[in-house]
């Protein structure tokens, strides 16, 4: 079903490409402790989400933050929830859905900051496979009110008020440098977009007149046959 | 002008109160609600907790039971107005006569709203709903004017709720067979138009394609905004042999700045759709909603609010509102 070999989307200009490639040489087994310990604490903080994915049954995902090298597989078995990471050019077959998208798209999504559906209209979320399962695993992240600051944690309590500060001065130089990535990818793109547009243009002004020319062909085909019938009355 | 707005889950509905909603409207987690959706809507449990958040906030809870029972399995639609009335909402959304009626006789004190499934638009078939089953509310269908609208309210003795914001639905509400046609199931009898469990998306060639069951109904080519996916957004081949669409294009309802002729015709509420969407969707509809209300009520121009973003096919119209095609 899901064919890594098929381009099934652009890699997202995003600061988070550059962040993928310089974790390159970190392989996704060495963050494994990190993303099971991220599940655990999300089973314990927010219980809901868990008892909303346990009508899947058996029921794999394939997470996949396009400008990342690694990409995440979750998975409900007889109503438990299983999380681990691979690294992006793992064998992503036998899963029954595929979420792609950028990273920092995927983790607005898990917080409710964003709306999964506007995700998918504006094409920036694809999706694949059993699209029943996704919906259920969006709703049921959509029931609580995620914050990955909460997730991850502080090791110390009273460190806490300067972690959430820290936390959200991080997420917010992301936003920043999100938008920043979006200008440079529109100056850089600006002059291709718009020849790709008289391009475009040119061809449908040629779609235009192939139709006209069709058109065209048919009447005189018809006025053809009506005069061909017309002699072959008159003989 | 009362705000009704939509929620899937308790967090949405957390967020549609933060964000100003006056009223939110749910579903229970059963085929007895029009969004019938995987992992949505309200337990009993969840809809008794929400329900005393909002009256400690002073606001209104309603719950609609707007599809239609079948034949032979009565008992979900009674149990369904039955759980609503013990935990005491506010009001239930019913479309069905025969639902109507029991929640008339079992439930006198219960208030019950007509819904949009019902697609009463006359004042013959309203005031027949009032006077046979005392509703004290009419949801109406997207197909009407605001002068018809206006006229319409003139006729009747019913207070009216019509949607502003959210998904098309563009056949006479409650009475499409196209996702039957192509499923099995209905958004009137099973509370769903075309079921996840129906759809399929497929990247071919850098397009998106959407299928419903057995049919391919649309291809999004790349960077192409796209839509839900439903027949009547579907594009279809017709003779110029191009793919175009025959009912309605991927786009959603947006009346906001029709806020003060809305308020003039004397419409008491107007709806947000939406409750298979996500709290932020409901928090951005809400607080833009929210103020919109506020500042035609007190007769100041409606602020203009982008809302493009959260749109199906990230564009809107005023629809049927302002019907410029008959
Ligand atoms: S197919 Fe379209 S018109 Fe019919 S019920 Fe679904 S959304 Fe409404």
């Amino acid at each position: 079903m899901y064919d890594k070999n098929v381009p099934s989307r652009v890699l997202p200009f995003t600061p988070m490409l550059f962040a993928g490639f310089m974790m390159r040489p970190v392989p996704a087994f060495s963050l494994k402790p990190i993303v099971k310990h991220v599940l655990t604490r999300m089973k314990k903080l927010y219980p809901e989400i868990f008892s909303r994915l346990a009508v899947l049954g058996n029921t794999s995902f394939l997470i996949d933050p396009t400008d990342l090298p690694y990409c995440f597989c979750l998975s409900v078995k007889e109503g438990e929830t299983h999380i681990d990471i691979w690294d992006d050019d793992s064998d992503r077959s036998g899963f029954q859905a595929v979420i792609s998208g950028p990273m920092l798209d995927l983790i607005k999504l898990l917080e409710g900051r964003v709306d999964g559906d506007a995700l998918f209209f504006s094409r920036t979320l694809n999706v694949e496979g059993d699209t029943e399962a996704v919906l259920t695993l969006r709703n049921a992240v959509d029931s609580a009110d995620v914050a990955l600051a909460d997730v991850i944690g502080v090791p110390v309590p009273f460190m806490k008020p300067g972690f959430d500060k820290l936390f959200s001065k991080v997420g917010s130089l992301f936003g920043n440098l999100e938008k920043d990535f979006v200008t440079v990818q529109r100056s850089v793109l600006h002059p291709i977009a718009r020849h790709m547009g008289e391009v475009d243009k040119e061809l449908d002004r040629s779609a235009d007149r192939m139709r006209k020319i069709d058109k065209e062909l048919v009447r005189i085909k018809t006025s053809l046959k009506k005069s061909q019938q017309s002699v072959e009355r008159g003989r | 002008m009362e705000l009704v707005c939509p929620a899937g889950t308790p967090a949405s509905l957390r967020a549609a109160l933060d964000a100003g909603a006056d009223v939110v409207y749910v579903g229970f987690r059963d085929e007895t609600n029009a969004r019938n959706f995987p992992g949505l809507n309200f337990s009993p449990e969840e809809l008794e907790e929400s329900l005393k958040k909002a009256h400690d906030m002073g606001r209104q809870i309603y719950v609609a039971i707007n599809t239609y029972p079948q034949a032979g399995n009565l008992e979900p639609w009674y149990k369904a107005v039955d759980t609503a009335a013990r935990i005491g909402v506010d009001a239930v959304i019913l479309a069905d006569i025969g639902l109507l009626n029991y929640a008339k006789r079992q439930h006198p004190g219960l208030r019950r709203h007509l819904s949009v499934q019902a697609s009463a638009s006359n004042p013959e078939a309203i005031n027949f709903y009032r006077s046979a089953f005392d509703v004290q509310r009419v949801v109406l269908p997207r197909v009407l004017t605001v002068r018809e609208i206006a006229e319409l309210i003139e006729e009747i003795d019913v207070e009216t709720e019509v949607f502003a914001f959210g998904g098309m639905c563009v056949m006479a509400e409650g009475r499409c067979s196209l996702s039957s046609y192509a499923t099995g199931k209905s958004p009137n009898m099973n509370g769903v138009c075309s079921p996840a469990s129906h759809v399929e998306y497929e990247q071919r060639r850098g397009k998106l394609v959407s299928k419903l069951g057995e049919f391919t109904i649309n291809s999004f080519p790349n960077e192409e905004a796209a839509g839900y996916p439903t027949l009547c957004k579907g594009r279809f081949v017709g003779h110029t042999g191009d793919p175009s669409y025959l009912f309605e294009e991927p786009t959603s309802l947006n009346v906001m700045m029709m806020m003060p002729e809305l308020i003039q015709a004397g419409v008491k509420a107007l709806k947000i759709e939406g409750r298979q969407r996500g709290k932020a969707y409901v928090h951005q509809v809400v607080s833009g909603y929210r103020k919109a209300i506020d500042a035609a009520m007190k007769g100041e121009p409606v602020p203009f609010m982008d809302m493009g973003n959260i749109t199906e096919g990230t564009r809107s119209t005023a629809g049927a509102y302002e019907k410029n095609w008959r």
